[in-house]
């Protein structure tokens, strides 16, 4: 019996397996796709728990990464709208806090400044780049994922990729005016 | 390969150093908790729901008492179930829904329903007291009472708040609360309530501009020395003001990402001394010991 059988068939354990297992990838994505890492974690709390009570629609154990995505890009999305007051008081546009275990002070810097650039991306082209370039989805695989034809979703990557990299040119310099840049090699 | 290809290539890799990141252990642990929980919860919808079938009963109940005047009626009794609170109106004793979130104003209160935004629910106790059952909010999800002393955000939770006179109360029968007046934010947790009162001087909107200046500087991680000078100003210009947790949380991590480890730390104890029940405690604790010597 797959994971997936057992959990739809109720198996507590099983439960608490795909929880253990994919709460860190949704917790990821959710960071990748512009929320801060406390938002992250609620978000990732409801996903799961959304996740459960839909469990009878997910088709196939393979298609669980897919559905699991498609349900937290409408969570993050809902979570982006509803925090627009904050992002209105304090006017931040970018991240503040890593997400993520690193060994030095200069890999989470480098977090937070992929994170910002990200940020910058239209939406439709960010979620492309995570899914190809950080998760390693291929470019039929996420297009099945968003529901758009191929042809689009490599047009994204290659608008994503060349905006990506102009907007972390462009974050290098004040770092290194200020001596806290990791550098290029 | 062309230098641009390189420099795309670069970036590539960059982005790439973040694939398989995860968050710290206790993150996940708390990840597969409140999922746990969750899931065994009611969907808020259903709760609406079942508030807005109470309350269109109520009203079909009123409806046939109005279209039949003349037949002997049964005297009406209370509204079995809250009313639907509508944006903009002020109401006094009673039972209203705000989404699956449920407000009880005690007789001789008033309460004004600035949003009935279930997801970003505002209300403002003008007098007398209310009390305020809040379901689990979902991710970004705000629920904020106001009186005219202090501003009440739900964690999560049961509590009551009431205003009275130039003071305020604030009493918390579960979950969290975190609470910000002008002399700063705490959290009241199960059994704490907490009594404020109006001061002379009032926050003003300059130190508000001081810390949104800061802290817009540090997102974008530029004139981080701007920033630190900024949040300094405020602690010293408006002590104990409202936003003295954002800039002594952002003043620590000024100084660490500007290499002053040593005040990084300082601040950081003061941090936790001023704010223990914040969860941002953890956070700053586990900043600094990733980027420890």
């Amino acid at each position: 019996m797959t994971l997936l059988d057992a959990c739809k068939a109720g198996d507590e354990a099983a439960w608490l397996r795909l929880f253990q297992e994919r709460s860190g990838q949704i917790y990821r994505w959710a960071v990748l796709l512009g929320l801060g890492p406390a938002e992250a974690e609620d978000a990732a709390q409801e996903v799961l728990a959304i996740a459960a009570r839909r469990i009878d629609t997910c088709r196939a154990e393979e298609a669980l990464g897919s559905w699991l995505y498609q349900i937290t890009r409408r969570v993050v999305s809902n979570a982006r709208r509803s925090g627009w007051w904050k992002r209105a008081l304090f006017g931040g546009d970018g991240p503040i806090e890593p997400a993520f275990e690193h060994e030095t002070h200069e890999d989470a810097g480098k977090e937070l400044a992929i994170r910002t650039c990200l940020e910058k991306l239209p939406r439709a082209q960010a979620e492309v780049l995570v899914l190809m370039e950080v998760e390693g989805y291929t470019r039929e695989e996420v297009a099945e994922m968003l529901g758009v034809p191929p042809g689009t979703v490599a047009s994204r990557i290659r608008l994503a990729k060349k905006a990506f990299q102009a907007h972390w040119e462009a974050q290098q310099a004040p770092l290194e005016s200020l001596g806290l840049s990791w550098g290029k090699r | 390969m062309s230098a641009e290809q390189h420099e795309q290539e670069w970036s590539s890799a960059a982005l790439r150093s973040v694939a398989g990141k995860l968050p710290p252990q206790e993150v996940r642990r708390r990840i597969v908790e409140g999922a746990l929980a969750r899931r065994e919860r009611k969907l808020p919808l259903a709760r609406l729901f079942t508030g807005l079938a109470l309350a269109g009963a109520a009203a079909a109940a009123a409806a046939v008492v109005v279209l039949q005047p003349a037949a002997p009626t049964a005297p009406v009794g209370p509204s079995a179930g809250p009313v639907v609170a509508r944006a903009g109106e002020t109401v006094e004793a009673g039972s209203f829904a705000v989404g699956p979130h449920v407000v009880e104003v005690a007789a001789g209160g008033s309460l004004h329903f600035a949003s009935v935004d279930p997801r970003a629910a505002e209300m403002r106790v003008e007098s007398g007291s209310a009390t305020f059952d809040v379901e689990p909010l979902g991710p970004g999800g705000s629920f904020r009472v106001r009186t005219a002393q202090v501003l009440v955000e739900v964690v999560g939770t049961r509590f009551e708040v009431a205003a009275e006179g130039s003071c305020s109360s604030v009493s918390v029968s579960e979950g969290r609360v975190r609470v910000t007046d002008a002399d700063g934010t705490r959290y009241l947790t199960v059994g704490e309530s907490g009594r404020y009162c109006a001061r002379g001087d009032e926050a003003t909107p300059r130190g508000e501009a001081l810390v949104r200046e800061a802290v817009v500087l540090v997102s974008r991680n530029q004139d981080l020395p701007r920033a630190a000078a900024l949040l300094e100003r405020y602690r010293a210009d408006f002590a104990g003001g409202p936003f003295e947790e954002e800039a002594l949380f952002y003043l620590t991590l000024v100084r660490d990402r500007l290499g002053d480890r040593a005040a990084a730390r300082e601040l950081a104890a003061s941090f936790r001394a001023r704010f223990p029940g914040s969860p941002r405690v953890e956070r700053l604790e586990r900043w600094l010991e990733r980027t420890g010597d």
